[in-house]
């Protein structure tokens, strides 16, 4: 069983280890995309008797008069800002049939895709091709990706920047057409210009035209207020966290299921490697506590186990809930059987709906819509009780006689719900309170799935729950990188006494210092260029994303040619101080400082700058420990015995101690 | 709540590893004998399990359970990096 946990692990191991650490930073992703808009950093979160409601009315009225809905998404600890959002009417078509309109990943990548390719290319002149996603299958590759990037890009707003997670919509009957938001598609990207971005009407409309072309589905956008001025907020653009988050379930520059494919597949790998690791750990109890440190492969073996063992129910549940999202691409039968292949179907069950009432159908005639939603939201409050706080404000019709204001609760109650949050309605108008939603009973198999789908995705999470997540991910991240190196450093002896070194374990030994230390620096490179690529350069947001493979592409040969302790030591050294001086660069650049941070209480800030300094300062210490190391085998070059890096939010790129070049040209 | 749950995470963690002979002896010197592990191992336990109230009142069943599991990782992590470097400062806790 031993070689099946050793070549289990070490096959997709670099890759796994990169999945590890981007997943597990996705777990901020919006504080990550919130620090990647330094336009947005001095937003201050206010009471919500405060907040400039009626400007944003106001501005909501002027942008968006004839949409179907608005919603304004509250400050909340994840986001101090306000956003607002909206979604002008579906096509008939989905109207007619809710049930079934749901749309299946495949369709929204697609809508995503084309959603964002048309500003995209409205702006550069280029004729929009309507067939962008077929293209992608077939041909278009480049130009495919180019739109999801652009997607991603600007579904920024809807997904990262305004959602606290519980603030992502749940289907609500005439709103059942909205792309799922599961895979975090930019939903509203396709839909949705980019809050920063305030396309001119001409081209929205445009492209709204297209969309409808291909069979409805709303068109809506974004922007984002200051939540105590009501001032609109312009964000540089940006992929923000998105782009690790994505990267880690569907990698990037390939088509998106073939990277799920990937990634899936990797998956496999890594749950046979959990599970054969724990037949193989003979000690798991008598070694529970055990680490050893200075002892040479014993410390590396014992930091494998206890980062292995002590977070297991973690890496169990993280893997196999990765394995159970893409059970219905990677396993179709039961889907197919059950439903018939239709996956909208099968979506439409598994999310299941708060037994939600229905909403009136629009009167047609007009009627002031209320401004004060003070009143509502303490209402609200009182009858939560228990400190639960409004997250979001839906309007259906809004300046409609039957105008529906709905209230959604911030933080998911539980984990067997699914994504559905308590809510209150009122009548637009009046103010009368029209009910609560009633969650509709779940059959076990709903519950078992929305329990693997949260816990995987931390909709639920607040900030004590999303740490325990995020250090668990950590304690992932090491024990996929110290069984990579031990993976060397059991061979270190045979590799040491044979004439030459097998090219093989040479490959092994670059492929970890590339792919480990490497791929840390490339995180940090990554945040550098989001601040050093002017804020006012086209397609900013794709150099940003260039950066960091740029980077990390250049980690491979230089491991590859330098003397392998050296390579750790200076990719070390290179990630940890490109990591520790991301606050630094954060106030150079137009962020928020820590100190204004601290004393503003905008702890997401706090969090990403003292995040940067601890991995900055793990990975210094790592390097340090490296190089400081004296190989107990007789090897010359006996690679590393440090922590591993820590994986965390942090920045990026300085000249680094050991690659200059690489650095600046990746800024 | 949170830290309550955390604290008793901790010292349950702590109480069972000084019922284990090698981590005892790094802790007091001596192993201690065989009863005293054994109550050890037993309020350890009980430790462990009293912390999960907490972690409910504060989160709820299902998430309670959840970040009951994330502060056992925690802190049992702690624990051995403590009981590597400075298991000395474990003993006024265990009595």
């Amino acid at each position: 069983m031993g070689w099946l946990h050793t070549w289990s692990g070490l096959l997709l191991g670099w890759l796994l280890f990169a999945i590890y650490v981007t997943g597990t930073l996705s777990y901020f992703r919006n504080e990550i995309t919130f620090w990647m808009q330094p336009e947005l950093h001095r937003a201050q979160a206010v009471p919500t008797e405060q907040i400039a409601f009626v400007r944003a009315l106001a501005l909501l009225e002027r942008e968006a008069s004839g949409a179907q809905q608005w919603t304004l998404t509250l400050p909340n600890p994840r986001n101090p800002t306000l956003g607002l959002g909206w979604q002008t009417a579906m096509g008939g078509d989905r109207q007619a049939s809710p049930g079934a309109a749901r749309e299946r990943p495949e369709r929204s990548e697609a809508r995503g895709g084309r959603g964002g390719s048309a500003p995209d290319s409205a702006a550069e002149g280029r004729p929009f091709s309507g067939d962008a996603a077929r293209e992608r299958t077939g041909r278009g590759e480049a130009r495919g990706e180019r739109g999801e990037e652009g997607a991603r890009r600007r579904g920024r707003g809807e997904e990262g920047a305004s959602a606290p997670d519980s603030a992502e919509r749940r289907p609500f009957p005439a709103d059942a057409a909205r792309e799922r938001p599961d895979w975090g598609e930019a939903r509203g990207a396709g839909n949705a210009s980019a809050p920063q971005e305030a396309r001119p009407q001409g081209s929205g409309t445009g492209a709204q035209a297209q969309r409808q072309g291909r069979g409805g589905g709303g068109r809506g956008a974004r922007i984002v207020l200051d939540p105590a001025s009501g001032d609109k907020l312009e964000g540089r653009a940006t992929a923000g966290g998105n782009f690790l988050y994505r990267f880690h379930f569907e990698l990037y520059g390939m088509d998106r299921t073939t990277g799920r494919w990937i990634v899936g597949i990797a998956t496999v790998f890594m749950f046979v490697a959990l599970v054969s690791g724990v037949i193989v750990h003979r000690r798991i109890f008598k070694d529970f506590f055990t680490f050893r440190s200075g002892k040479g492969k014993r410390s590396w073996l014992d930091a494998h186990n206890a980062s292995s063992v002590l977070s297991l129910p973690f890496h169990l549940i993280i893997t196999f809930s990765g394995l159970v999202l893409f059970g219905h691409m990677m396993i179709p039968t039961a889907v197919q059987s059950a439903y018939g292949g239709d996956n909208n179907a099968y979506y439409g069950v598994m999310r299941s709906s708060m037994g939600a009432a229905e909403t009136p159908q629009a009167s047609g005639e007009r009627a002031p819509l209320i401004t004060r939603f003070a009143p509502l939201i303490a209402e609200a409050e009182n009858t939560w009780g228990d400190g639960k706080r409004v997250g979001s404000i839906t309007i259906t019709h809004p300046g409609d006689r039957n105008a529906v204001i709905e209230l959604r609760q911030m933080n998911f109650p539980g984990l067997t719900g699914g994504r559905n949050v308590p809510t209150l309605r009122f009548n637009g108008v009046t103010g009368e309170p029209l009910g609560a939603s009633a969650p509709r009973e779940q059959s076990a198999v709903q519950a078992v799935g929305s329990v693997l789908n949260l816990l995987h995705r931390g909709f639920f999470a607040t900030p004590v729950p999303r740490w325990l997540l995020f250090l668990s991910g950590v304690g992932g991240a090491l024990m996929i990188a110290s069984g990579l190196v031990m993976w060397t450093i059991a061979r270190a002896r045979k590799t040491a006494e044979a004439a030459r070194t097998h090219w093989g374990h040479r490959l092994v030994e670059v492929l970890n210092i590339a792919s480990i230390a490497g791929l840390m620096a490339a995180i940090a490179v990554h945040f550098w260029a989001n601040r050093l690529i002017p804020a006012s350069l086209p397609a900013r947001a794709d150099w940003e994303i260039y950066a960091f493979f740029i980077a990390w592409a250049v980690m491979f040969p230089h491991a590859a040619l330098r003397r392998p302790k050296a390579a750790w030591v200076e990719q070390l050294a290179c990630a940890g101080v490109l990591f520790a001086l991301l606050p630094l660069l954060n106030a150079a650049t137009g962020g928020l400082a820590l100190p204004g941070s601290i004393a503003g209480g905008t702890g997401l800030l706090v969090g990403f700058d003292l995040c940067a300094l601890v991995s900055g300062a793990g990975l210094l210490f790592a390097a340090y420990k490296v190089h400081t190391h004296v190989p107990r085998v007789r090897l010359a070059a006996a690679p590393t015995r440090g922590e591993e890096p820590d994986p965390d939010p942090g920045p990026e790129t300085e000249p680094g101690a050991s690659l200059p070049v690489t650095m600046e040209e990746a800024a | 709540m949170n830290i309550l749950s955390l604290v008793l995470c901790f010292w349950g963690f702590a109480a069972i590893s000084a019922s284990m002979e090698r981590h005892a002896k790094d802790i007091f010197a001596a192993a201690g004998s065989l009863r005293v592990r054994r109550l050890r191992l037993v309020v350890g336990y009980v430790l462990l399990a009293l912390a999960l109230p907490p972690a409910i009142i504060a989160h709820g069943l299902s998430i309670g359970i959840a970040v009951w599991f994330g502060f056992l990782a925690i802190t049992s992590t702690a624990l051995a990096l403590i009981l590597n470097w400075r298991p000395g400062i474990l003993r006024w806790g265990l009595r």
